[in-house]
């Protein structure tokens, strides 16, 4: 049997990789690729504008106005707002991408069993794709932080911690795209109706994580799972690394340490069970017949 | 065919052209029934498919949520309370009018339904007029529940001393937005794809410049634009000040300026719809676009 | 090539009076149709064959009030298309093959429903339409089933069933049958004729690129290439255009010795004679030497003298067949190319 065949030839090596290692990187690296070409939209000005600008700052100026209320409108309080809403940009694109890009390639591109069928696993294709909206809602979120600090927000004194806040993002990303992803392969198993139940769950997340007001104001049942959740420690580590400051109740219960030690175990608790979780429902959906389907009604 | 042709009577088609000459009576029942028909997918379609009304309401009512606890943990009044969930079942008529009405002739023109609509003697009004009065009845219910669930778990309490006065207002303010909405359709449907993200642009902007869920009063400027142009606005306004009287000194204008305020977006708004949809029809029959994706 | 039809005094069901259509398109305009000239009669079912892009669909369209005209004017019984618009609606209907339209939550017999009122039906008169319809087309059984949930098939059904609902006078049918299989679109060809059949006047035009069904459903047919007419007329008189004689295939044991080409050609109305021996397989797979005369003829009725002098020589016959060119060939000819050689389709802008 020929095996030195150039259609029978694998590619081995990624750079310095080789083996499994090496495909599942490739595999990410085209996956996010192709994210950065359709996500970004970067030749049509008024998407970006929408979405990158103008609905970030509509969230942002619906808080601060209902916070002008009970004129709580004070630096402290817009700090507190500004930080959580822009976290929160990257935790719902993070969310919903991996979820929206396997309906999408099933229902709209009808490409999903073609990749599916190539030694690629869905897996690495799936992170890249997550990794890539989450990168440009970073951007969304750093023009919300830009915005705060022309409206008053206090930086912290000596300058925003670099280390702190590149090891919180870090640890943050990977949680919230291991949730995503993880959500991705349940709801490929479900209808096209399918697109509304990563919202529900980022919706879900933001009343509990502390984005916008401090968990305190949950009833206890609720603050102990918004306390469970790796996504609030991460908000509140990105304040403190900025701001300079520990928010008010709960959140400021935990030194910085405490902190990171906490988003760790979250995150890495996430990614022992992420891999697990994605593979079931994939081979679920496989099995069930739902990778080829079209349920567009 | 030369059988068939020899019976053909010499005068079919002046008996046809008569046949087409619909009377006025005819035309108005005709309208009507155009109306009561599309209202009847709206209607049940939302009844049939428990996702959505799972979705209309999970969305609203988390939404409510947000703003309740951030009320709640800055010690505000629990007037702003009721008045949060007074708002988000009102916003569930405006999303109902983004997406349900401005963005849904999009959706029937690539699925093949504006075809149909187009070649059959109905006209895009009464079309419209039933997409909006399905709608509006499917929310009115979503509505209810928002209220109810929001009431029961914060507490909320409203002083509702003219009742007549707070149907007339929501009445008003859900036609007016409909109406808008029916104009939208028309300018969506020959739009390219920035129709697709104006329906994003049209949501959370719009409820911050529509004083949803803070007074308008406080946008100052560009809050009385906004109460002149956006339904929700004057809507917003009034329902606060008729259902929670002790936020009244938080309203922009009066309560009977803001209804004549929506009296005229319903007039004006209608009109213009009507207007646009047959101006859409001819410039989308002149270039193609109501058969083809704008793109 | 085409056929004025300017100035006739009848009421035509279709009046097409150069009419063309440009479309804007990303590398400049795209002419669709080019000054077309058509007149189709009351109760004609009338076929407009021509490969994809040739501006068949684009002429439906125009004529269905989809589409305005660059130029020219159209009339459906009388009625302009351009400014008796709501007129026109009032007595026609539409089916597009591939047609996917309907909303799926609601049931076959809610979506007809739906549209007997959109025709401005009394709801009683509707609903026995709608009742009617579904029994014609044999769709009883999935009546109650969700739109979303029929197959291809069965919605196109479904769309027949909806454009006979108001009993239009005139029925565009643009590509009715694709997608559909051979029992299903005969189903649907059959059906189109009782159609027809129940009422003098009743007119359809058909759009297809299939031949064999334009050859076998029309009364006359115009064939389109590139936005314009390169011919029109009946089936046969089409084929006319590329076989004036009519060609029959004889098949005798063998010619008798009294019997020659030349004895064939001098019979009146013989044009032409060529003869072929080969061997014809019997029901054993032997074969049996048998000689193929191919007679072409200035009528059908010459044949009678043919097999006269044939059987009166002593030949036995064996096979009499007439051979007919399709209209595929007529297209070749006409054109150039086959009918599967497509150009894109002008798009709109």
């Amino acid at each position: 049997m020929q095996t030195d065949s150039p259609y029978t030839r694998r590619p081995t090596s990624f750079g310095p990789l080789r083996g499994s290692a090496a495909d599942a990187v490739r595999s990410l690296v085209a996956s996010a690729r192709l994210a950065w070409a359709i996500e970004g939209n970067w030749a049509e000005p008024f998407y970006l504008a929408v979405y990158l600008v103008i609905r970030p700052l509509a969230f942002l100026g619906l808080f601060l106005a209902v916070l002008s209320i009970g004129g709580s409108l004070n630096p402290a309080s817009i700090g507190f707002v500004v930080v959580g809403q822009a976290v929160f940009q990257i935790v719902g694109a993070a969310l919903q991408g991996p979820t929206h890009a396997l309906l999408d390639d099933r229902e709209r591109y009808r490409t999903i069993r073609y990749i599916f069928a190539t030694p690629s696993s869905l897996l690495p294709v799936s992170v890249g794709r997550a990794l890539v909206k989450a990168a440009i809602a970073g951007i969304s979120a750093a023009i919300v932080i830009g915005v705060g600090a022309i409206l008053g927000m206090p930086l912290r004194s000596g300058g925003i911690d670099l280390i702190l806040l590149t090891v919180v993002m870090l640890l943050g990303l990977l949680s919230i795209v291991g949730i995503g992803i993880a959500l991705g392969a349940v709801c490929v198993q479900l209808r096209n109706d399918a697109w509304g139940y990563p919202q529900a769950v980022a919706g879900s997340v933001f009343l509990l994580c502390g984005a916008i007001f401090p968990l305190d104001t949950l009833p206890a049942p609720l603050q102990a799972l918004g306390a469970a959740l790796p996504i609030t420690w991460w908000i509140e580590g990105v304040r403190r690394a900025i701001l300079g400051t520990t928010s008010p109740g709960l959140l400021g219960t935990l030194a910085t340490g405490e902190l990171l030690l906490a988003l760790l175990v979250g995150t890495l608790v996430i990614l022992a069970v992420t891999p697990r979780l994605f593979k079931l429902g994939i081979d679920r959906a496989r099995d069930k017949g739902y990778l080829d389907r079209n349920t567009a009604s | 065919m030369s059988s068939i042709h020899a019976r053909i009577p010499a005068d079919l088609a002046a008996t046809i052209r008569k046949e087409t000459n619909w009377s006025l009576s005819h035309r108005l029942r005709h309208g009507a029934q155009s109306v009561l028909a599309r209202a009847y997918p709206r209607v049940f379609g939302m009844i049939r498919e428990p996702s959505w009304l799972f979705f209309d309401l999970v969305f609203p009512i988390l939404g409510m949520c947000s703003f309740v606890f951030l009320l709640r943990s800055r010690g505000v009044d629990d007037a702003w309370v009721s008045a949060t969930i007074l708002a988000s079942a009102l916003l569930t008529f405006w999303t109902s009018v983004i997406w349900m009405m401005a963005g849904q002739f999009r959706w029937e023109r690539d699925s093949g339904n504006l075809t149909l609509y187009i070649t059959a003697p109905v006209g895009l009004g009464p079309i419209t007029l039933g997409m909006a009065v399905g709608g509006a009845l499917g929310m009115a219910f979503r509505a209810v529940v928002i209220i109810t669930a929001g009431t029961v778990a914060f507490g909320a309490t409203y002083e509702i001393r003219e009742p007549a006065l707070l149907a007339l207002t929501l009445l008003l303010g859900v036609a007016a937005m409909y109406a808008l909405g029916a104009c939208l359709a028309a300018f969506f449907l020959i739009s390219g794809r920035e129709a697709d993200h104006l329906g994003d642009l049209l949501n959370e902007p719009m409820q911050l410049l529509g004083g949803v869920f803070a007074p308008i009063r406080s946008l100052g400027l560009v809050g009385m634009v906004a109460i002149g142009v956006l339904p929700l606005a004057p809507a917003a306004d009034a329902l606060r000040q008729i259902a929670i009287p002790q936020l009244a000194v938080s309203g922009l204008l009066p309560v009977n300026i803001e209804l004549l305020i929506l009296v005229v977006m319903v007039v004006v708004f209608s009109i213009g719809s009507r207007y646009a949809l047959r101006y859409i029809e001819r410039v989308g029959r002149a270039g193609g676009k109501l058969l083809t994706r704008a793109d | 090539m085409s056929v004025d039809l300017l100035g006739t005094d009848s009421a035509a069901a279709v009046e097409v009076r150069g009419v063309s259509r440009v479309f804007k398109a990303k590398g400049g305009p795209v002419t669709a149709l080019h000054e077309i000239n058509l007149r189709i009669e009351p109760g004609e079912l009338f076929g407009l064959l021509g490969p994809n892009g040739a501006g068949k669909s684009t002429l439906i369209k125009i004529l269905s009030t989809l589409l305005l005209p660059s130029a020219g004017s159209a009339s459906i019984f009388g009625l302009d298309v351009v400014t008796e618009t709501d007129r026109v609606r009032r007595i026609m209907n539409l089916v597009a093959g591939g047609d996917f339209s309907g909303y799926g939550l609601l049931t076959v017999r809610e979506q007809l429903a739906m549209f007997a009122q959109f025709y401005g039906m009394p709801y009683r008169e509707g609903m026995r339409r709608v009742d009617e319809q579904i029994e014609a087309f044999g769709i009883g059984e999935i009546k109650d089933r969700k739109i979303s949930a029929l197959s291809t098939g069965q919605r196109q059904k479904l769309n027949f069933a909806r454009s006979f609902l108001n009993e239009p006078w005139i029925l565009f049918l643009d590509e009715p049958t694709i997608g559909l299989d051979v029992s299903a679109a005969r189903d649907v060809r059959d059906r189109v004729r009782a159609f027809q059949a129940a009422q003098p006047g009743r007119t359809v035009l058909l759009t297809t690129h299939y031949m064999a069904e334009a050859d076998e459903m029309c009364d006359r047919i115009a064939i389109v290439d590139h936005g314009r007419i390169l011919a029109q007329g009946t089936p046969a008189e089409l084929k006319r255009m590329v076989q004036k004689e009519s060609l029959f295939i004889v098949g005798v044991d063998a010619l008798p010795p009294t019997m020659s080409v030349a004895n064939l050609r001098a019979i009146p109305g013989v044009i032409s004679v060529a003869m072929r021996d080969e061997a014809t397989p019997d029901a054993t797979g032997v074969g049996s030497p048998t000689t193929r005369l191919a007679i072409g003829l200035k009528e059908d009725g010459a044949l009678g003298g043919v097999i006269s002098a044939l059987a009166g020589a002593g030949a036995h016959l064996r096979e009499i067949s007439k051979s007919e060119p399709t209209l595929e060939e007529v297209f070749v000819q006409l054109v150039g190319r086959g009918i599967a050689e497509s150009s894109e389709e002008p798009r709109s802008e």
